[in-house]
């Protein structure tokens, strides 16, 4: 359990600072000490004898000079004590400073502490109860806090995973993960699911749960031998070549090597169902009831009424226990659908905390409550990007692809479209922060350079050359879902203006068509150009939408992309143990795409939300002012917690949770 | 009487009939993906093979002319169907958890609205052209032309600037379970609906009042040496009401309008709320069901006030 939170390693880390300051002062005296004593040392040095005058000149001589060398040492030495002592002064006045620093903090942040209910909003539609067969995140941010996956992200942005259901694991190679169950976890043994006459309330979690659940999903069958096509992660648990079981230990042996595998087992998407339960309910996995849902999680569903209302509260048997979670329940709060609702139930503390889709509501809230709120920054993680369907006509013309990616004006669209909250992306999304191309190096490769002219120099001249002015009217496409945002609704019309100004012409005209028509067109490889959402990242190694975007006859190539250098490259790397190799070859990827006009698939940004909290509300964060990336559900729902002294919790009434 | 009452129901049938299906087919026009919007979706992360799926257990595989024949039988029938968002509910069951919200504000709003607009027109109409009718007029004008969200906001804003009360927005409390939460909810949004949707009825009352007042029998009433009280509460007040009922239904159908504006800014979930959710969500069948609903409600409202009118006015025939 040591260093399982960023408070105790916070607390270690401050402790590591005194140390090293105490360390220093006691050097510095320990130095002037020296010093001193090796002056007094000279002091005690015995003359040689002489006895004739020349002899006694010259000691004369000499015993001035060692007077005067005695002088100029002692006057040494006090200098070197006295800067020592300003030294040590100095050292002193920064540990305090750094004591009252830590001090300060810690009376800003107060000590971490158990209980409290957190009041959130919610959304109001959720398409089925079960993990396994959703496509929508709302799902999982319920049933993260309730159920539990093989392991989880410690650290979602770069990945480091920690135990969950799992208490170890080993990856003996790149094909075999051996994962140790741990040996205390149980079921859930109150609340409505267990209370279903067909669950096994309170039963042991046991290996035969892992097998079930993976291999339904990799079956793709329901229990009553149905297939259905609705298991969003059969292609991941596809992967599998054999799942044995041992001793409360699982062995999963990849069908091909892959060193990104593991990081899937964190997916928020891969929660585990209990087997007796979901059998006797999946025939109406539509319909939300808490009693259809039990887990192994650190919350127990008491509520799921979509739209009115859900409410979880702790396990009294968690794994986790005493440590964790911190809180004592979860309220969400039906979704509002207009700021003003919002507003009023954040200021007068009806929820713990707020977002919008304008940044400036947020802002000048935060305006308002200076004192008691803070703000965070949290990146959204579907894509945005341009697609060119670089596989056929005319613009399997590498000029003309590259011109797009080149004229595409992302930080102009972050700021028309975001309010200029947002970050440019790379091949890989800034979100996966270890992967990405920092943006520094961004800001000098064409498509991304600050000085947009020479993009767009560059990208006429390509354009032009490979006779664009020829290819008359051209639809621009945006998913109706985007353009329906009444923030959003004049996108089709900027991307069109976009592209007309960087090549000086009118022909492009911007057009909605709902993802039922797009999606199976890209899947069909016989798109038309696009721009809105794709689809989300799942893990923060980027090696696997890289490999699934980029290799030949990968899911997710569309653009029919096949080159060797980049299909030796990435598979190696999928292969690669070793990060850091994987981190360079997969850079060497993403700078050789860029340079081809990241052949159609022009990634240009992910957005970012400012969310407003009160100051007693403590979720986990990357960094004071930043959340993590995604995937944070699972952490958050053990780490987050509510600061009862913090003077802005005055007036805060919270809704009850229901019951267990 | 029994023709002209044949004649507006048959009428007021087409009229709903009308609505009904200029809705089903502007519905499907509207740019966005009911299943998608159904599986609580932002972003492109669906697979094909599950969207039709959820097409076809929604029945928007079917050709729009079908669903349209469907849709009218299954109505016809009274059978509203079930939510795309919200699987084994029926639409019914969300009215009936609606509506008893709506009729509280809307009950409120009129209460306000008239117990300001009758006293004020009849004041401006008496002190006709002195600074007190000038300062009414002025007011009513503001109240037209302020929106009533602008009104709501900044109404909203005052109370959270100086913590007057609390507007719980969460507890969501009917009338006869928290009088005094459910008050403070519903205070500002019906002095807002209230004073937005009554402002043309004041105007109105203080013109009717003005004709009335130069009427003979009004000059006959203050002759025979009857208090002025009386003479504009009995027998003035009384005749000016008769055209004011009139555009009581209309302004009725204004308070709707104004409620779906309302109950979204104070998270009140009446049908003006659900309307919006389920039209964001494109949810078919709770948006055709509703819009019907409130069109049956401002027809039937209208009727009656029709029939009423010959009532209470008994120089009006109907034919």
């Amino acid at each position: 359990m040591s260093e399982r939170t960023y408070w105790q390693r916070m607390r270690r880390r401050q402790m590591s600072r005194r140390s090293l300051l105490s360390a220093s002062a006691r050097a510095g005296v320990g130095a002037a000490g020296l010093a001193l004593v090796g002056c007094g040392d000279d002091d005690d040095d015995d003359a040689p004898a002489v006895t004739t005058t020349q002899q006694a000149q010259q000691q004369e001589q000499q015993a001035a000079q060692q007077a005067a060398d005695v002088e100029q040492q002692q006057q040494q030495a006090a200098a070197q004590q006295q800067a020592q002592q300003q030294a040590m002064q100095q050292q002193a006045a920064q540990q305090q400073q750094a004591q009252q620093q830590a001090a300060r903090q810690q009376a800003m942040v107060g000590e971490k502490r158990y209980g409290g209910s957190i009041i959130e909003q919610s959304a109001n539609v959720y398409e089925t109860w079960d993990p396994q067969r959703t496509v929508a995140s709302p799902v999982l941010q319920v049933l993260a806090r309730v159920q539990s996956k093989l392991l989880r992200f410690e650290n979602p942005n770069s990945g480091e995973l920690t135990s969950d259901l799992a208490e170890s694991w080993e990856t003996p190679d790149a094909t075999t993960i051996v994962l140790h169950l741990d040996p205390g976890i149980t079921w859930h043994n109150s609340g409505p699911g267990a209370s279903n006459p067909a669950a096994a309330a309170g039963r042991a979690f046991t290996t035969e749960d892992v097998a079930w659940n993976i291999n339904r999903q990799r079956n793709k069958t329901l229990a009553d031998g149905t297939e259905t096509g609705d298991f969003g992660r059969s292609a991941y648990w596809g992967g599998l070549d054999q799942i044995d079981q041992a001793d409360g230990s699982v062995t999963l042996t990849l069908s091909e090597p892959d060193a990104t595998y593991l990081q899937g087992l964190a997916n928020e998407f891969n929660l585990f169902n209990q087997p007796e339960l979901v059998s006797a309910n999946e025939d109406r996995h539509t319909e939300i009831d808490p009693a259809r849902v039990i887990g192994t999680g650190p919350f127990i569903l008491t509520r799921w009424d979509p739209g009115e209302g859900i409410s979880a509260v702790r396990n009294p048997d968690f794994f986790g226990l005493p440590e964790l979670p911190h809180l004592d329940s979860y309220v969400w709060v039906q979704s509002f659908q207009d700021p003003n609702a919002y507003r009023i139930a954040f200021e007068q503390k009806q929820v713990d905390s707020m977002t919008d889709p304008d940044p400036n509501t947020i802002l000048a809230i935060h305006d308002d409550r200076q004192d008691e709120t803070y703000l965070t920054y949290q990146g959204v993680a579907n894509t945005v990007a341009i697609f060119t369907p670089s596989n056929k006509p005319p613009w399997n013309d590498l000029r003309l692809t590259r011109a797009i990616d080149l004229a595409v004006n992302r930080r102009q669209l972050i700021q028309q479209l975001h309010n200029g909250f947002g970050k440019v992306s790379g091949p890989v999304s800034w979100m996966q922060d270890a992967w990405a191309i920092p943006q520094a190096d961004l800001e000098t490769i064409p498509g991304y350079r600050i000085d947009k002219d020479a993009d767009v120099e560059e990208a006429r001249a390509l354009w032009n050359a490979a006779g664009g002015p020829e290819l008359g009217q051209i639809d621009w496409v945006t998913s109706e879902l985007w353009a329906s945002r009444a923030a959003w609704s004049a996108t089709p019309g900027i991307i069109a203006e976009m592209f007309n100004r960087a090549f000086d012409t009118d022909q492009f005209n911007g057009i909605t068509k709902p993802y039922l028509e797009v999606i199976p067109s890209w899947l069909a490889h016989d798109f038309d150009p696009f721009f809105s959402w794709i689809p989300n990242i799942e893990i923060p190694d980027a090696r696997a939408d890289m490999i699934g975007a980029f290799t030949t006859g990968a899911g997710s190539n569309y653009w029919d992309i096949s080159d060797p250098y980049i299909d030796e490259t990435l598979l190696a790397a999928k292969q690669e143990l070793d990060y850091e190799t994987a981190l360079q070859m997969v850079r060497r990827v993403q700078d050789y795409v860029m340079e081809r006009g990241q052949f159609g698939r022009s990634i240009c940004y992910n957005y970012i939300f400012p969310a407003i909290r009160f100051n007693y509300n403590h979720p986990q964060l990357s960094s004071p002012e930043e959340g993590w990336n995604f995937l944070d559900t699972s952490l958050q729902a053990l780490e987050q917690w509510i600061d009862p002294d913090d003077p802005s919790i005055e007036g805060r009434n919270p809704p009850p949770p229901t019951p267990l | 009487m029994q023709q002209y009452i044949l004649r507006r129901l048959i009428g007021a049938v087409f009229v709903i009939f009308l609505t009904g299906t200029f809705m089903f087919f502007m519905l499907r026009l509207l740019p966005g993906d009911p299943a998608a919007a159904s599986l609580g979706l932002d972003a492109g992360s669906i697979s094909p093979e599950a969207l039709e799926a959820r097409n076809a257990e929604l029945g928007l595989d079917q050709p729009a002319y079908q669903q349209y024949a469907n849709w009218l039988w299954d109505t016809v029938r009274l059978d509203l169907g079930s939510p795309f968002s919200k699987r084994g509910v029926t639409v019914w069951y969300e009215i009936g958890r609606s509506l008893p919200y709506s009729i509280e504000l809307s009950i409120l709003i009129m209460i306000v609205g008239f117990s300001v607009a009758i006293p004020i027109g009849l004041l401006s109409a008496i002190y006709q052209d002195r600074w007190v009718d000038y300062v009414l007029r002025t007011l009513a004008i503001l109240a037209l032309a302020a929106p009533v969200f602008w009104t709501a906001a900044i109404a909203t804003l005052a109370v959270l600037q100086w913590e007057l009360f609390t507007i719980d927005v969460i507890a969501q409390p009917h009338f006869w379970e928290d009088p005094g939460a459910a008050f403070t909810w519903y205070l500002v949004p019906m002095f807002a609906g209230g004073f937005a949707g009554t402002a043309a009825t004041m105007r109105l009352l203080r013109s009717q009042m003005l004709e009335v007042l130069r009427q003979d029998y009004v000059r006959t009433a203050r002759a025979k040496g009857l208090r002025e009280s009386l003479v504009i509460t009995r027998h003035a007040l009384r005749n000016a009401l008769v055209p004011v009922l009139t555009v009581m239904g209309v302004t009725l159908a204004t308070i709707i309008g104004s409620q779906v504006i309302l109950e979204n800014m104070f998270n009140i979930p009446g049908i003006g709320n659900k309307i919006i959710s389920a039209f964001f969500g494109r949810d078919y069948p709770v948006v055709q069901a509703l819009v019907l609903l409130i069109a049956v409600f401002v027809v039937v409202t209208n009727f009656v006030v029709d029939i009423l009118y010959g009532i209470i006015d008994p120089r009006i025939r109907f034919s």
